[in-house]
């Protein structure tokens, strides 16, 4: 369930960031939001794929990552992975209406109705995110900076891109900095969830009068 | 039993928070709260939400608000996070600032009256019960903390310490003391929530993580301000540095020598304020504000007013009210906060820069008023601290020792209020530091230009009353460390009806007689000598019951000649006593024992003359009108 998560998400990231978008089609006006979209989404797929990883099922070998994963732990304790992603995305639509922003057709409305939506979105998901985790560049220096990478660097630490020849250690220069996390305190799901059935993310809302 | 932990529990009007603290050299450090989050969900937060839910029949799936101490399937109201939001839509299910209903005097505490003018017809809970149900809530989180750091620790191993405002009379604190027996917590001992604030701060400075070690950062002589005002409430105390006695060895002693009044205003209300400033300005563009947009208003208007306040290169703040429903686009609405507009609406509102004899308009009397929270009616906190420093001088003029005490740093011939010579702020309200420049600045212009004004460097706002509370304990468990003398915060008297031939038109005033002297330590046995009753066996007796904050220099026997007016009426005290074996006589002589309690509870106890045999009156909190 989270990988597919993670699956649609990069999807969507890809489709918004990495395809190389015309001047004109993306106002002024919309670029710190995308930035923001960008921030949120790349946050969520670290956390869901953080939240796979401590579940680790043998089949994780995941088709995204270009390094080999680690051989899996032995799970500890009998982990409802799908569960943390449901609590994960009610408190993300509970707080800060991130199913509500994503799941609308956007193209019809204009700039400032979807600034001041993402104000919305901004205010209450950063907040989850600051309260459940502790989230921190990777990098502690710029974007631009030199960095040297040799063999010794932790694994998982840097995703190296362009010409990767020869042997370490690889000379670059930080293109992102990367996100880490040093507190992962999220809250835990006590009713059952079915992978396979409909599971209700947030319930329908009803004013009795 | 020596115990090897502190346990330093923060009972809030509308946040509650727990700490704990080695008694052998620990720091004190929160324990996070485990609660439930939606129906479904647990996790943990630092602060418990003092709100609590009483869901509809069949609202939540079985088992979905089960917290993991629990029996499966366990019914009944929720407390914390999910209690506050949920119930912020359903006010007729949602019990909201308990502690405030605790210490009501117009009310029957022990009857199921919140959520108050709900029209829920079952499961309704009197503030005593919610006061027992938060605490018992941290009582198992206390315990699930503690089995998880050490196998065998359990409560046993605990000092507990639970703090109550200074400004909480006797008839509140024993209630206070009994929903903490109630909740299983044992026999708490019960600290002033500006005390707690001040062990914080020395806790911090002895860790080395202040401005120096707290004796360098004052010295004899020193009057220290708490101002504490936190979500619901605002409480002051003065607490007075002196020399030992002994004056050989350069120690300091520490007495809390003033309480303050209990007033009902605090950071809730300034997020209103805004929250009601922006709705003006959002319905006069032609928009409606529902009941849920006024909540999510009030959320904006507190991170806005964050924002604003503690950033002074942020001139404008914008402010986005989604609608309920799924379209986030089509109706949100927006607007903005300015930084002068907030700056008025909270500066000027809240600590506007009035004169020391600036003071609140009286209350009105709550005679045939419909009876309700007794919120404070002048929001201006300045004119509530004018008040007590002017009380507070009362006090220590009204007594030789305390005068003593403070010596030359008062006039009483000129001065108006008591000044004193550093503040220690404490409360989430003082984050903001355009609030304590003001505080400082407004103090400032009443002590004159030439007298200086230490700002003490607070450990934390929101949490300083739990960590200190735990240091307390372990200062008190360990017998290691320095405690502020207190003793009892105000003085209490008995109202005695005096014999007077009869006038048609004119009632007798009620004479109080002093029984507890103010600043009575804990620990503390007394006598009211040359005073004996003839109780009745049998036969319900009740008394009048006063107390005083500013009438340090009684003592007891002392006669204060009209209680009604001079003092301030607390609930009845009755005693029922019962035959006493071996006495003929129906009229028992008895002799009153005033005792503080090593626990800071005060008890009254009826002695037999003649014998060993005593018995306690008990506060008459079921009835009163």
């Amino acid at each position: 369930m989270a990988i597919l998560i993670a699956a649609f998400f990069a999807f969507v990231l890809s489709a918004l960031f990495l395809l190389p978008l015309p001047e004109g089609l993306l106002p002024a006006a919309a670029v710190p939001y995308r930035d923001f979209l960008f921030m949120a989404l790349s946050l969520f797929i670290v956390v869901a794929s953080l939240l796979r990883r401590r579940a680790g099922p043998a089949e994780a070998a995941a088709p995204t990552s270009p390094t080999p994963s680690p051989p899996p732990a032995a799970p500890k304790e009998p982990p409802p992975p799908a569960g943390e992603a449901l609590v994960l995305l009610s408190l993300l639509q509970e707080k800060g209406r991130f199913l509500d922003f994503l799941m609308e057709d956007i193209t019809a409305y204009k700039d400032p109705q979807v600034a001041a939506a993402s104000r919305v979105v901004h205010q209450g998901c950063s907040a989850v995110i600051r309260e459940f985790l502790d989230v921190s560049p990777v990098h502690e220096g710029k974007e631009g900076d030199r960095v040297s990478i040799d063999k010794s660097a932790e694994p998982g630490r840097y995703r190296m891109v362009g010409k990767v020849l020869g042997e370490p250690p690889y000379a670059g220069v930080v293109i992102h900095r990367g996100w880490k996390t040093t507190k992962l305190a999220l809250p835990r799901i006590t009713r059952p969830v079915d992978p396979a059935g409909p599971n209700t993310i947030t319930p329908v809302e009803v004013e009795i009068r | 039993m020596t115990k090897r932990f502190s346990l330093g529990i923060d009972l809030g009007t509308s946040n509650s928070s727990l700490s704990i603290c080695e008694v052998d050299g620990g720091h004190a450090e929160g324990i996070d709260i485990t609660q439930i989050l939606s129906p479904g969900v647990v996790g943990e937060k630092p602060l418990l939400p003092s709100a609590l839910y009483i869901p509809a029949p069949g609202e939540c799936a079985p088992g979905s608000l089960d917290l993991p101490w629990d029996p499966a399937g366990a019914e009944g109201p929720v407390v914390g996070a999910y209690a506050r939001e949920q119930g912020a839509l359903v006010p007729d299910r949602l019990v909201a600032s308990a502690k405030s209903w605790l210490c009501n005097p117009h009310i029957d505490r022990y009857a199921p009256i919140l959520p108050w003018k709900s029209e829920l017809a079952e499961g309704r809970l009197s503030p005593f019960e919610a006061s027992r149900r938060y605490l018992e809530h941290m009582r198992r989180a206390c315990e699930q903390h503690l089995a998880a750091r050490d196998a065998g620790a359990g409560l046993d191993d605990c000092q507990v310490v639970l703090t109550v405002p200074a400004s909480f009379d006797e008839v509140a604190r024993t209630l206070t003391h009994e929903a903490a027996a109630a909740a299983g917590l044992g026999s708490v001992t019960l600290l002033e929530e500006p005390q707690a604030a001040f062990y914080a701060w020395i806790a911090h400075s002895e860790a080395g993580r202040g401005a120096g070690h707290w004796t360098e950062q004052v010295a004899a002589g020193d009057l220290i301000l708490v101002v504490d005002v936190g979500g619901g409430t605002a409480d002051f105390s003065l607490i007075a540095v002196a020399e030992a006695p002994d004056g050989l060895s350069k120690a300091l002693e520490l007495h809390r020598i003033a309480v303050g009044e209990h007033i009902l205003l605090g950071g809730d209300n300034m997020d209103l304020a805004l929250a009601y400033a922006l709705q003006g300005k959002l319905e006069a563009e032609g928009h409606e504000i529902d009941a849920w947009q006024f909540l999510a208003l009030v959320h904006a208007a507190r991170m806005a007013k964050e924002k604003l306040l503690g950033d002074e290169s942020v001139d404008e703040v914008p402010i986005a009210v989604p609608s309920r429903g799924a379209s986030l686009f089509a109706k949100t609405i927006a607007t903005t906060l300015g930084r002068e507009e907030a700056v008025a609406q909270l500066l000027e509102g809240y600590f506007p820069l009035t004169r020391a004899d600036e003071l609140p308009a009286p209350r009105k009397s709550v005679g045939l008023q419909e009876y309700g929270l007794d919120y404070a009616t002048e929001p201006a906190l300045s004119k509530h601290l004018a008040r007590f420093l002017r009380r507070a001088l009362e006090n220590v003029k009204s007594d030789a020792q305390l005068s003593a005490l403070i010596g030359p740093r008062f006039d009483a011939e000129r001065d108006a209020i008591l000044k004193p010579t550093a503040v220690l702020f404490n409360g989430g309200v003082f984050e903001a530091g355009i609030f304590r420049r003001r505080v400082i600045d407004l103090l400032g212009a009443w002590l004159g230009a030439e007298a200086g004004l230490k700002e003490l460097e607070s450990a934390g706002l929101d949490i300083a009353v739990s960590r200190g509370a735990a240091y307390y304990g372990a200062v008190q468990a360990s017998g290691k460390g320095i405690r502020i003398r207190a003793g009892t915060s105000r003085s209490y008297y008995l109202g005695m009806e005096s014999p007077a031939p009869a006038v048609p038109g004119y009632v007798p005033p009620v004479k109080g007689i002093c029984i507890v002297p103010q600043g009575t330590e804990e620990g503390t046995e007394l006598e009211l000598a040359g005073r004996e009753f003839g109780l009745v066996t049998g036969e319900a007796v009740e008394f009048r019951f006063f107390a005083s904050e500013i009438r340090a220099g009684d003592r007891v026997g002392d006669v204060v000649p009209n209680a009604a007016k001079s003092l301030e009426e607390l609930s009845s005290l009755t005693i029922t006593l019962p035959p006493v074996s071996g006495s003929a006589e129906p009229v028992v002589p008895v002799s009153l024992h005033p005792v503080v309690t090593e626990l800071g509870t005060l008890e009254l106890w009826m002695q037999h003359t003649k014998s060993e045999r005593r018995w306690k009156l008990e506060f008459n909190l079921r009835a009163r009108d």
